[in-house]
């Protein structure tokens, strides 16, 4: 009973070495000229694993291998052109073990300055606020010395 | 004893695949991977503005257990700087048994791009993992070499 136990056990193990891997990107959303990390778990010990991502026009602006290490891990980085095209970018990972994630992982690469440009109003506001508030006490000030 | 019999089968069964995957060998070759100027003379030393030129070979053997010949495969050619990428040249052909198949180009280097090594990767794939899936695989294992651009 204990062996067959023992057996059922290894092949577990045997199975759980063949899960789909995980796929990481950080960070989710960056701007052009930043560095993007994807980072793969649960991989087979010293396996080959295809990394692909695909722009927001579907053109493939990064194709990499990297060899995981013994704990089934590995990452790549890549920096983001200056001239990158805004919008969703899908990251593809297929390893020849451990296969592939259901769904493509992804991120957004947006533009530097925010879609509206909106004029910070509150040192101005806090400057007149000042002012009334200076002049108000002067003119206090002076028509209480009069009386 | 009977009882252990059968999962220890089933354990072998899982096992036999498995070590397959790990131990395969690839069915293709990079045979060369080599850099020159753009009038054909070879050279791993580039200036700004210069066209850096990428030749690789790939090779079948004459006869291949494990796979069907001619074979489909996808070449990559990628030139980094740090996590930078600066240039990828594809290429998607059919390849006979014992046959060597050319692939290569060139890639610009900018007057703005930076100076120091640059890496080239050389892949041979059966397609893209969004094209393949869980079933991607590489046929080749992966060459590398670099070349230096000076101001």
């Amino acid at each position: 009973m204990k062996a067959k136990l023992l057996l059922t056990a290894a092949m577990f193990v045997v199975l759980l070495g063949l899960a789909q891997p995980t796929v990481t990107v950080t960070p989710a959303t960056l701007t052009p000229g930043g560095i993007v990390t994807i980072s793969i778990g649960g991989g087979a010990s010293g396996e080959k694993c295809g990394i692909e991502i695909r722009d927001p026009f579907n053109n493939v602006v990064l194709a990499r291998e990297i060899t995981l290490t013994p704990t089934g891990t590995g990452s790549t980085s890549w920096q983001i052109p200056s001239t990158a095209g805004f919008g969703t970018y899908l990251v593809y990972v297929s390893c020849e073990t451990s296969g592939a994630p259901a769904t493509p992982a992804s991120f957004r690469v947006t533009s530097l300055v925010g879609g509206e440009a909106v004029k910070d109003l509150s040192p101005l506001l806090l400057t007149a606020v000042t002012l009334f508030v200076l002049t108000a006490a002067a003119i206090v000030a002076v028509r209480k010395q009069k009386k | 004893m009977k009882e252990v019999k059968k999962p220890a089968f089933i354990l072998v069964l899982t096992l036999i695949p498995l070590l397959t995957l790990t131990q395969a060998t690839y069915p293709l070759t990079i045979t060369k991977v080599e850099t020159k100027d753009y009038t054909g003379v070879p050279k791993t030393s580039f200036r700004r503005g210069e066209i850096a030129v990428i030749e690789t070979e790939v090779s079948a053997p004459a006869a291949y257990y494990y796979a069907q010949f001619p074979l489909d495969y996808l070449q990559i050619i990628t030139l980094w700087h740090g996590p930078s990428m600066l240039g990828l040249l594809m290429t998607r052909t059919k390849i006979s048994a014992g046959e060597t198949k050319s692939f290569g180009g060139g890639i610009g280097i900018r007057l703005t791009d930076p100076i120091g090594t640059y890496g080239i990767e050389v892949y041979v794939w059966n397609g893209f993992p969004s094209e393949k899936g869980a079933a991607w695989t590489p046929l080749a294992p992966a060459r590398t070499t670099s070349i230096t651009v000076t101001g």
